[in-house]
């Protein structure tokens, strides 16, 4: 049984695309918005082993799911079909499948309940991993788009829903509540472009309905990351 | 987008090519011009994508005049057309 109230948080940071607005590069987005999530869970007394930039490589990943034994694992880089990709588009966790896997490692996330923010894995890793007894894969099919646009409305509304997923998953929530929610938050974000005049409602909605319909969720819906104890802990200390 | 979207989008574009470019423009004319080389839209996969509007508006032109509009696009135009096209009707 892998452990309640632990997770490994990989998070790889490098200059892949060119982007000069917000942030320098691409990675640097999803960089930031686990940085919010790893603050959250230190918040929550969630047991945080994380994998930043150079560390967010397969070994250290392999080390670390291995020895903390976490029920979570949340990934937030480039994907493909078959792979969830580490520092300098390294590969990190990859199953046989479209992209080539020498030494196929998914089945170091069975059970464990991931949380991905990547592109198409949701395609061949995800159903791999809960063939080989994951408990619950949320990830994307095919694509993963995020505006690069600066502004709360703009990059903040990827921020908003992509982490508050993960936020769900450490409050205790359940794996189907917490794919509820952003598919929630995708729609509340959907109306309010759908009511806004700006030039950038086309490009937004067409974003973020993509993102929308490319959610995916494989294996169990009322799996949680968090103990019963902590939940009811934590329930007191917020009254 | 569904399938019955798509072929509207499709037919749009071969049937009345003009009137989607001319939606396009309106779009592209309303971007501040500060904004056209700043990247706005980004994918997260091995081979990802980052466009700026000037990247998205060529790319759009350029199919609507082969009428073969990608299907990873459609859905931005369906958007443009939606806010844009009625100007044009």
């Amino acid at each position: 049984m892998s452990r309640l109230d632990v997770g490994v948080f990989a998070r790889p940071d490098w200059p892949d695309g060119k982007v000069g607005n917000r942030f320098s590069y691409l990675m640097d987005y999803l960089f930031w918005i686990g940085n919010e999530v790893v603050s959250y869970a230190r918040m929550k007394d969630f047991n945080v082993h994380e994998l930043k930039k150079d560390d967010a490589i397969r070994s250290k990943v392999e080390d670390e799911l291995e020895g903390a034994d976490p029920v979570f694992f949340f990934h937030a880089s480039h994907g493909g079909d078959n792979v969830l990709t580490g520092q300098g588009m390294s590969d990190m966790i990859c199953c046989p499948g479209t992209f080539n896997c020498p030494k196929p490692n998914h089945e170091m996330l069975s059970d464990r309940v991931i949380y991905t923010l990547s592109c198409s894995s949701a395609k061949e890793l995800g159903p791999a991993v809960i063939e080989a007894n994951g408990i619950s894969y949320i990830g994307y099919l095919p694509y993963l788009y995020i505006s690069v646009d600066e502004g709360e409305d703009l990059d903040g509304a990827f921020k908003d829903i992509w982490e508050g997923g993960a936020k769900a998953l450490i409050d205790g929530k359940t794996t189907g509540e917490a794919y509820n929610w952003v598919r929630r938050r995708y729609e509340y974000w959907i109306s309010y472009w759908e009511n806004n005049p700006g030039w950038e409602a086309p490009g937004m909605l067409w974003l973020l309905k993509e993102d929308y319909n490319n959610l995916k969720i494989f294996g169990k819906r009322d799996a949680r990351i968090r103990s019963r104890k902590t939940i009811i802990e934590q329930e007191i200390a917020e009254t | 987008m569904d399938k019955k979207e798509e072929l509207r989008i499709e037919k749009l574009v071969s049937e009345r090519g003009d009137f989607v470019k001319k939606a396009i423009d309106k779009w592209y004319e309303e971007i501040p011009k500060d904004k056209l080389d700043k990247p706005i839209v980004a994918s997260l996969g091995i081979e990802s994508k980052i466009m700026t509007p000037k990247d998205l508006h060529k790319e759009l032109t350029e199919r609507i005049s082969r009428k073969s509009v990608s299907t990873e696009q459609m859905g931005l135009l369906k958007e443009i057309i939606s806010k844009y096209g009625d100007e044009n009707k």
